[in-house]
């Protein structure tokens, strides 16, 4: 339901029924998430999936396989014009935000191109986007704590003989909030501190809104006959 | 001479890049087929499927060329790879 929303969003804002729009979300249970490019069977344990209770789901955005546990998930919807008709110089812009809220925690963060938003080399998040008719949906994951096991074990390894050292390395090349900060940070405060290097960066206020019917509407639409669909999530 | 047709599969990790990985089917040095997945990044994204055709009956060794017309043709941008890089990984095969 999650990409549904954020499609519906999308399509809200295209249409312009609502304004630009950051919405913050979590996943229950836990789901990985697969880039549109990306084969399925190719990335995903999907049996192992099922033992652990992990929903699997295509993005509408390319990008790579995400586990989304343990996390913020945010999205971003806006008008081209408000980043850059540049793609690599949009996603700098909107990581620039996150980047200025972790701040407010203490975390040094940085982007670094394409997608990533890292500390001390450490990938803390991960962020994709998809255009329509001039208008930016991006959206990405915020790690808060990190568990490679889990992940390993439903995220597909090239080769199963380096499962330890992919383990192992994972330890050393991911990083998450509770890490850099040193403490557990709740997602009511992150999002709080997000939000507001949205503002600086953008240099706007948000007003709180629940999503309009419409929004709603269209996106459980969306989840019924495109996220949910075998067609979408096996399309390659 | 006589050619065999080729079912393959190859992983390629772009130097700065993303990963593809490519399911081609290969006739001499024709591509009659081919599947590309992975985690990059094309604008709009359904063109994978104009990129994927216009990639069939094409020889090895043109794949960069006619991929970089067919993205300059169409307003076609790809992120996280380039012809070339297609070209080499196929040309690895």
């Amino acid at each position: 339901m999650q990409m549904a929303i954020d499609e519906a969003i999308l399509i809200a804002r295209m249409n312009g029924l609502v304004m630009n729009t950051l919405r913050f979300y979590t996943w229950k249970p836990a789901c990985v998430t697969i880039g549109f490019f990306q084969s399925l069977e190719q990335e995903v344990d999907i049996k192992k999936a099922k033992e652990l209770g992990i929903d699997i789901v295509r993005r509408y955005t390319g990008g790579g396989a995400v586990l989304h546990d343990k996390e913020l998930t945010y999205s971003i919807v806006l008008d081209e014009r408000e980043v850059s008709s540049n793609i690599i110089e949009s996603y700098k812009k909107i990581c620039k935000c996150l980047i200025k809220g972790l701040g407010s925690f203490g975390i040094k963060a940085e982007f670094a191109p394409i997608n990533d938003i890292v500390v001390n080399r450490r990938k803390i998040s991960g962020n994709a986007q998809t255009r329509k008719e001039g208008f930016v949906l991006q959206h990405g994951t915020i790690l808060m704590d990190i568990d490679p096991q889990k992940m390993f074990s439903v995220l597909k390894i090239p080769d199963e003989k380096i499962r330890d050292k992919m383990i192992k390395s994972a330890e050393e090349r991911v990083t998450s909030v509770k890490r850099e900060v040193g403490r557990e940070i709740s997602l009511e405060e992150l999002e709080r501190g997000l939000i507001k290097g949205f503002e600086d960066i953008f240099g706007v206020k948000f007003r709180e809104r629940d999503l309009t019917e419409e929004e709603l509407k269209l996106a459980e639409k969306l989840c019924k006959e495109k996220y949910s669909t075998k067609e979408w999530c096996m399309w390659r | 001479m006589v050619y065999v047709e080729m079912k393959l599969h190859i992983d390629y990790k772009v130097a700065g890049g993303k990963m593809l990985r490519i399911d081609v089917e290969i006739e001499g040095a024709i591509i009659k087929d081919i599947r590309l997945a992975g985690d990059f990044f094309i604008y709009p994204e359904e063109a994978i499927l104009l990129i994927e055709k216009s990639l069939k009956g094409v020889e090895k060794k043109q794949v960069a060329k006619r991929l970089n017309s067919m993205l300059k043709e169409k307003n076609i941008k790809i992120i996280g790879f380039k012809p070339q890089d297609l070209k080499e990984a196929i040309e690895r095969i």
